[in-house]
């Protein structure tokens, strides 16, 4: 398209990236926040913060369905881990399904507030609230960006040189093409990786070539023989059920240790019932993870079930590398500081397109459209900062028993956004909107901790004491965001003396050779 | 460097290369993967699950070349002759398997 290679992929660099950069930066961002999406959910439910680890009553929790939905076509006991200390239990009747919320120990219901928790930034990230054409625009989006990281390493050739060039006092642009790269650089592998596995995840909608050829295009049945699952149809005779508990104890002698995730009841109190239970893949990167099926009225084992063809292993793997079910703490915070690199990344690519052309027209010819990519930058960063920050304070102020809870403190978040994107569009200096919005984001990040103080009993001094590592790591991160926010946006305050650059080497930053 | 002014591209040419790399790319990543999966001596799932796993490289790959071709008919033509090469092989091995 360019006269080489190299200079066309440097313009597909820098068009996709920035097309593309403000729908990437909201999905890279949600994604990290989603690293910690039970934790999230956790601090946002206080009503559970009391709940002590033990060993499960799941014969209660069975008793419990069996009082609630005894004539469901399916019953689920999702058992209680490291990052979620509930016990649930979910039914599926005529089409809809339920669920409840137990205390792991005594099984007794427990009813927190409600909310979408860390889910709300889980289904932004891979579906943007939109469901399925959703799923479509943040595929579209990973394909840029694919192309964007690998075209982005055909253009920076220099790659480990500049890797240790970090240049604050050159030029506005060279500073923030330093950070740009540093951000790719260090994580590269991790940007790649999460971007493939992202894809890979749903492969049905993205490239449905396996399932057209193979399976007629019925997505079921192509799952159905990727996952071997069990399945038969109801007899329509009574039959009771096998004690749960005793068939959970069973599975284990299948597995090399590891705990249960899932006990699915399939046709319970039928003779045909089958019980499923699944262990927790919380110490292996394989995400869909080793099962037992149980005849559900002879307790006889009917199947026994590993992922381990190697094409579906991979796969797995590839799934689990994403989702991230393998729960070391020290994984977790750096999947977390990776995101939040990828994330800068493509921030300080958007800000950088604006500051490289800036410095190439005086400041009286910068045009309309540089000005919208610079508004639109703001609104979306340091918007969104603001959005997810007001999102926590209205978990905490919103009425426990307001009708459609959850959903209202998803219209604060976007009130926020909105709220700040409006902001762009008074003003007529881009730093001060870009301070403005920083700052309000890091006040609101500092004083969430405080507003925790005044609104729970578990909040940061407590949660110290108590040593719940879960609930003090939150508040704690909030407060480092606070300032990290607020360090940035005394930065972008302070008048910075711009060097003007000839054209000429402008040009070859991008097309270096 | 000594290049001069940087090679103006018409809109046209921009919207042509962006629609060769979106579709066209499309139609090769999809026929190719049908083929490969047709002719991966593997059981029905695994080639299934292989084969898609390369399509998002072959796409990406299709993307790169749609902008990195010399001229536009060469990007057309590099994605459109192998994307029915590919369908030439897949398709009646398609109606064998039942698909």
């Amino acid at each position: 398209m360019k006269d080489s290679f190299k200079q066309s992929m440097d313009w597909l660099h820098t068009w996709g990236g920035l097309l593309f950069g403000w729908l990437l930066f909201v999905i890279f961002f949600t994604g990290t926040l989603t690293v910690f999406d039970k934790e999230i959910t956790y601090w946002m439910q206080p009503e559970l913060h009391h709940l002590t680890p033990g060993l499960p009553d799941i014969e209660s929790a069975a008793q419990e369905l069996a009082r609630a939905a005894p004539h469901a076509e399916r019953w689920w006991v999702e058992l209680p881990h490291a990052r979620e200390p509930v016990l649930k239990i979910y039914w599926e009747q005529a089409g809809a399904t339920e669920t409840r919320l137990l205390e792991p120990v005594s099984a007794a219901r427990v009813q927190p507030r409600a909310t979408q928790g860390g889910d709300f930034f889980y289904r932004f990230h891979y579906q943007l609230h939109l469901d399925r054409p959703g799923i479509w625009i943040v595929g579209a989006a990973a394909m840029v960006m694919l192309v964007a990281l690998v075209s982005g390493v055909v253009i920076h050739r220099r790659i480990f040189t500049d890797f240790f060039t970090f240049r604050p006092t050159a030029s506005s642009h060279r500073a923030w093409l330093d950070i740009h790269n540093i951000t790719g650089v260090l994580a590269l592998p991790f940007h790649l990786m999460i971007t493939f596995t992202g894809l890979m995840i749903f492969w049905p909608i993205y490239m449905p070539a396996g399932v057209d050829v193979f399976y007629k295009g019925n997505e079921a049945s192509a799952y159905a023989q990727l996952e071997q699952k069990f399945e038969r149809l109801p007899a329509n005779v009574p039959a009771p059920l096998m004690p749960l508990v005793d068939l959970e104890r069973r599975a284990h002698s299948y597995w090399r240790g590891g705990t249960t995730q899932w006990i699915e009841v399939k046709h319970p109190g039928d003779r045909e019932a089958l019980v499923e239970i699944t262990r927790l893949p919380d110490d292996k990167l394989a995400l869909v993870s080793d099962r037992v099926t149980f005849d559900g009225a002879t307790g006889e084992v009917l199947q026994v079930w590993k992922g381990e063809r190697p094409a579906f292993l991979t796969y797995s793997v590839m799934m689990g590398l994403h989702y991230l079910w393998f729960d070391k703490s020290i994984i977790r915070w750096l999947y977390f500081l990776m995101g939040l690199s990828a994330t800068a990344m493509i921030a300080t690519g958007l800000r950088l397109w604006t500051v490289k052309r800036r410095e190439r027209h005086s400041p009286d010819g910068f045009l309309f459209g540089y000005r919208l990519v610079e508004s639109l930058t703001v609104a979306v960063v340091a918007g969104l900062l603001v959005a997810v920050a007001v999102y926590f304070w209205a978990n905490r102020l919103l009425p426990i028993e307001l009708a459609n809870r959850a959903l209202w403190e998803m219209i604060c978040f976007f009130l926020a956004w909105g709220g700040c994107a409006l902001h762009t569009m008074l003003l007529k200096n881009m730093a001060s909107i870009w301070r403005q919005q920083l700052s309000g984001s890091a006040a609101l990040f500092l004083l969430l901790p405080v507003l925790n103080m005044v609104t729970t009993h578990t909040h940061l001094i407590t949660t110290l004491q108590k040593g719940m590592w879960i609930l003090a790591s939150f508040d704690l991160v909030c407060f480092a965001a606070g300032i990290l926010l607020g360090w940035t946006a005394w930065r972008i305050g302070r008048p910075v003396e711009v060097k003007a650059e000839p054209l000429g080497e402008a040009t070859f930053e991008a097309g270096q050779t | 460097m000594g290049k001069g002014t940087q090679k103006q591209l018409a809109p046209g040419h921009v919207a042509t290369r962006v629609v060769a790399a979106a579709c066209g790319g499309y139609a090769l990543t999809y026929a190719a993967t049908a083929c490969l999966m047709l002719l991966l001596p593997l059981p029905v799932s695994e080639a299934a699950l292989t084969a898609t796993m390369f399509s998002f490289l072959i796409y990406t790959g299709a993307i790169i070349w749609a902008f990195a071709a010399p001229s536009l008919k060469k990007s057309w033509l590099g994605l459109l002759v192998p994307a029915m090469i590919c369908a030439a092989v897949a398709l009646p091995l398609a109606r064998a398997v039942g698909g």
